[in-house]
């Protein structure tokens, strides 16, 4: 049988760990960490001032397939509507966006998209807050401030134009159950897409 | 749109696989319609390229698919990391013919913090193995697929390419292209089924650890870099170890998408002396998680059951009998009573406490650890032999260890209660009772209050008698009154004892072989012969009372030499074979190898000290209508013989959330990672049998 071998615990205390990766993740439950944004019209958005209302946080980038497909097949309009129509405030962040605003805001019209704003988040300081690692990455906040929802938009990871009306649509789920007065099931799950820009 | 016409774009010309990469450029040109500036292109391309210039019929072989693109773009490993997507293929085959799994080359880490990717820069080479059958037409084949992949820089352009490949059959062996061929080599290679490095799952307080470790010690210092699959539940780490230590501690950082660490499944990369060896590891946590309250129930019943033990039976019928001598002093049980009892705690706190430091330390430690020792095997064998003797009444010792009757009355009457509460933990460790083996398996990766109340709870099992009698001294009313049948009882009590030696010597000879053995049961006779005479010491002549203790020291010493001779021996192989002859030693190299080729495996971990193990060694494995069902289903037999002192066997013990033996995994091979079932301990043919049937006719 060994010895007890103090040394290799010594050193095993002592070895330089770098577990680096991607190492994080906003936990759902904790606050949501307030922000101050413009978005395309030029007026500044802050966190605090929807206090009271469920928001949506929802991370884009035109140029991504994995984006284009949920807008192209107008998925991502279907439901901004639906659910602002319930009270809903809806933001796209755009972070580092490689458009101009003035782009971004024809981008928006000829989407037809309505969310409540898009946000502008150049320097990444917002996206580094919210930890936000792909384009489409979804958040929701819930009235009182405090985070129930991070993760992907749906269940199907795939950039090719298919019908994400089909698929089980993560955000539909947790918005319908807020709205029954249950909890989130699901709160955390894995983005995909295309990196947020860093 | 541009995503539909650039689709569109590639579906037009796709007849022309050749110039797939012209027309990248030309849809992509298209896809412009949303680009802000100056977009980069990737000029990426996917072809299907073989390494023999012709295939042979039913010979397996292997073509790759070869994605390049312009610099600076990356494409992703088949776990992508943070984002991106991972490389996919659909195959259009000649009916009958298989495609295996994509074998991936080993990949970078591509950082863009705080994201990472694993992926590959510039270029990348997946090789897949095809095992044809039927030809149709006898002079070539045509091979399709449909890749579907993404290049990334700083946008991500996914792609769908339709590859193909024409390759002429022949029935003599194909040449080798000699520009393909070290490249596929490089991708085989780089990654090894033989590794030097093994590998374990730790969790310790909930916070998981990677312990790698090596036989061949080097100096210099090793980086560890590990990618995890995409089932993982950890992220993937990078680590430098200053020194090379024995073993290396990784810290891994749990997923945030999973609540708890239950898997550890990627390929991990060892560099030293800049010589990288990357390797799959595969860590389950298989655990029944179980209330606190349920384990703390099956320490103490297995405890209880332990008294019945005929390792322990004799000392506890003994104790009880020393008791009956007392019925009438109430007070004078309960203080001999609670201190035995004590004695018992004591003891197991301390072996308790060594488990912890042990394991903590990260040295590969279980319950039974101290039978893995033929040194305390044959000690323990020694103490049975001794006490069998005195039992027979061979020979009187003062203060009697069983603590019979006499000296009771004294002070160093408690004393011998102690000890002989340590005593009795001392012989239950050769034993592990039903219930035993998950409680104590439980306390694996607990914190060390967690093992601490464990083990309490089986000292107080092994004591409830006791504690009752301590109590309730009027249960000894139902006792019979002291006499001469004590006398007999302890004579008789002897011959469970003598099985123990039995047992215990078997053991020894798994350790030491069949010629160690029979050195050290010449030393039991010497044993014997002192024993005989020390009793005969006790004579009047004082010339023979020197002539004996000369004799005894004589003995004393020839008897040493001869145990010490059996220990030194040892035995070449420490699987068994008689009747054994279709297990397989256990290796996790070898388990790997046989589940890649989605074989269904049955691991036996046993121990010659164990007798649960034993017993269902004979009842079930070795019954014929088992022993068929085996064969019948194809399952390989492994068996890991934790006999001996085995950090392997006991780090994959640990991987099942257990430090101790038996432990029955059914592997059903059925999907690569699939996960193992747990059978019970008490294992019967019946049983068996059902969980086969069960588990095989899905």
């Amino acid at each position: 049988m060994k010895l007890l071998n103090l040394k290799s615990y010594f050193y095993g205390l002592v070895l330089a760990l770098a577990a680096t990766g991607s190492a994080f993740a906003i936990e759902a439950g904790k606050p949501a960490p307030e922000f101050s944004l413009p978005d395309i019209n030029g007026q500044t958005h802050n966190l605090s001032q929807y206090k009271g209302k469920l928001v949506v946080l929802e991370w884009t980038n035109p140029e991504c397939p994995y984006v284009e497909r949920h807008y192209e097949t107008k998925n991502m309009q279907e439901i901004q509507k639906e659910y602002m129509g319930k009270g809903i405030v809806w933001l796209s962040v755009a972070t580092n966006p490689s458009f101009t605003t003035q782009e971004l805001a024809k981008i928006n019209t000829q989407n037809a998209a309505t969310p409540t704003a898009v946000l502008i988040d150049k320097g990444a300081k917002v996206a580094s807050l919210y930890e936000a690692k792909t384009t489409p990455h979804m958040f929701i906040i819930d009235p009182q401030g405090k985070l129930i929802y991070n993760g992907a938009i749906d269940d199907r990871p795939k950039p090719f134009k298919d019908t994400p009306q089909t698929a089980k649509n993560y955000v539909r789920v947790a918005l319908n159950e807020v709205g029954s007065g249950k909890a989130v099931s699901n709160p955390m799950t894995k983005p995909y897409g295309c990196s947020v820009k860093y | 749109m541009p995503y539909e016409s650039y689709n569109t774009c590639m579906q037009k010309y796709k007849s022309i696989s050749q110039s797939i990469f012209v027309l990248s450029f030309f849809c992509l040109s298209l896809f412009s319609h949303y680009a802000a500036a100056e977009q980069p292109q990737p000029q990426a391309k996917a072809q299907l390229v073989a390494e023999q210039r012709a295939i042979q019929a039913h010979q397996k072989f292997w073509v790759g698919i070869y994605l390049t693109m312009a610099d600076g773009w990356h494409t992703y490993w088949k776990n992508p990391g943070d984002s991106g997507l991972q490389t996919q293929i659909e195959w259009s085959l000649p009916s009958g013919w298989k495609a295996g799994a994509i074998q991936w080359p080993v990949p970078s880490r591509i950082e863009v913090p705080p994201l990472i990717n694993y992926g590959y820069d510039n270029q990348a080479l997946l090789l897949v193995q095809i095992q044809p059958s039927g030809f149709k037409t006898p002079n070539d084949v045509t091979l399709k697929g449909k890749v579907t992949w993404m290049a990334c820089k700083n946008i991500c352009i996914p792609f769908t390419h339709n590859i193909s490949l024409k390759m002429p059959v022949q029935t003599d062996l194909p040449a080798f292209d000699t520009n393909w061929k070290p490249r596929f080599d490089a991708v085989r290679n780089a990654v090894t089924e033989k590794p030097t490095w093994k590998t374990s799952l730790q969790i310790d307080n909930a916070q998981p650890f990677l312990i790698v470790s090596t036989t061949q010690k080097s100096s210099t210092p090793a980086e560890i870099t590990f990618f995890p699959d995409s089932e993982s539940h950890v992220e993937g780490a990078v680590f430098s170890a200053k020194e090379s230590s024995d073993p290396l501690r990784i810290t891994l950082k749990k997923s945030a998408y999973t609540p708890e660490v239950k898997k550890v499944t990627g390929l991990l990369v060892v560099t030293q002396n800049k010589v990288p060896q990357a390797f799959y590891i595969n860590h389950q946590v298989v655990q029944a998680a179980a209330p606190i309250w349920t384990i703390l129930f099956f320490a103490l019943i297995g405890g209880l059951i332990l008294n019945l033990m005929p390792c322990v039976f004799p000392v506890i019928a003994i104790k009880v009998a020393g008791f009956v001598k007392q019925a009438g002093k109430p007070a004078e049980i309960r203080k001999h009573g609670l201190t035995f009892v004590f004695g018992i705690l004591f003891s197991f706190w301390v072996l308790a406490t060594i488990l912890v430091v042990l394991n903590s330390a990260g040295h590969a430690i279980g319950w039974g650890f101290q039978l893995q020792s033929p040194v305390f095997v044959a000690a323990l064998s020694i103490l049975f032999f001794v006490m069998g003797l005195n039992f027979l009444g061979a020979f009187e010792v003062g203060a009697s260890f069983a603590g019979m009757g006499d000296k009771l009355a004294r002070k160093s009457g408690y004393a011998g209660s102690f000890f002989s509460g340590m005593l009795t933990t001392i012989v239950a460790t050769p034993c592990t009772a039903p219930f035993m083996g998950t409680a104590l398996g439980f306390t694996l990766g607990q914190p060390a209050y967690v093992t601490m109340t464990v083990f309490t709870a089986l000292a107080l099992g092994v004591s409830l008698p006791y504690l009752l009698l301590a109590f309730f001294p009027k249960l000894l009313r139902f006792l019979p009154k002291p006499g001469t049948w004590m006398v007999t009882l302890k004579q008789a009590l002897a011959f469970p004892l003598f099985a123990t030696v039995i047992w215990l010597i078997w053991v020894l000879g798994a350790q030491i072989g069949v010629d160690g053995v029979t050195w050290f049961l010449s030393g039991f006779l010497t044993i014997a012969l002192i024993v005989w005479l020390t009793g005969k010491t006790q004579t009047r002549s004082k010339v023979k009372k020197i002539i004996l203790w000369i004799l005894i020291a004589a003995l004393l010493a020839i008897g040493t030499l001869f145990i010490a001779n059996g220990l030194n021996s040892s035995v070449k192989q420490t699987v068994q074979t008689r009747g054994d002859t279709q297990w397989l030693p256990y290796s996790d190299n070898q388990l790997n190898i046989l589940l890649k080729d989605h074989r269904p495996v049955f691991v036996n971990f046993t121990a010659a000290w164990c007798v649960t193990c034993q017993v269902n060694e004979r009842v079930t494995f070795r019954s014929d209508e088992v022993k068929k069902k085996f064969a019948e289903l194809g399952i390989v037999m492994m068996k890991a013989d934790w006999t001996s002192y085995n950090p392997e066997i006991t780090r994959t013990l640990a991987g099942f959330g257990r430090n101790g033996v038996p432990l029955y995994v059914l592997y059903t091979g059925k999907e690569e990672n699939s996960t193992p079932q747990i059978l019970p301990e008490v294992l019967t043919p019946g049983v068996m049998l059902a969980k086969l049937n069960e588990t095989f006719n899905k």
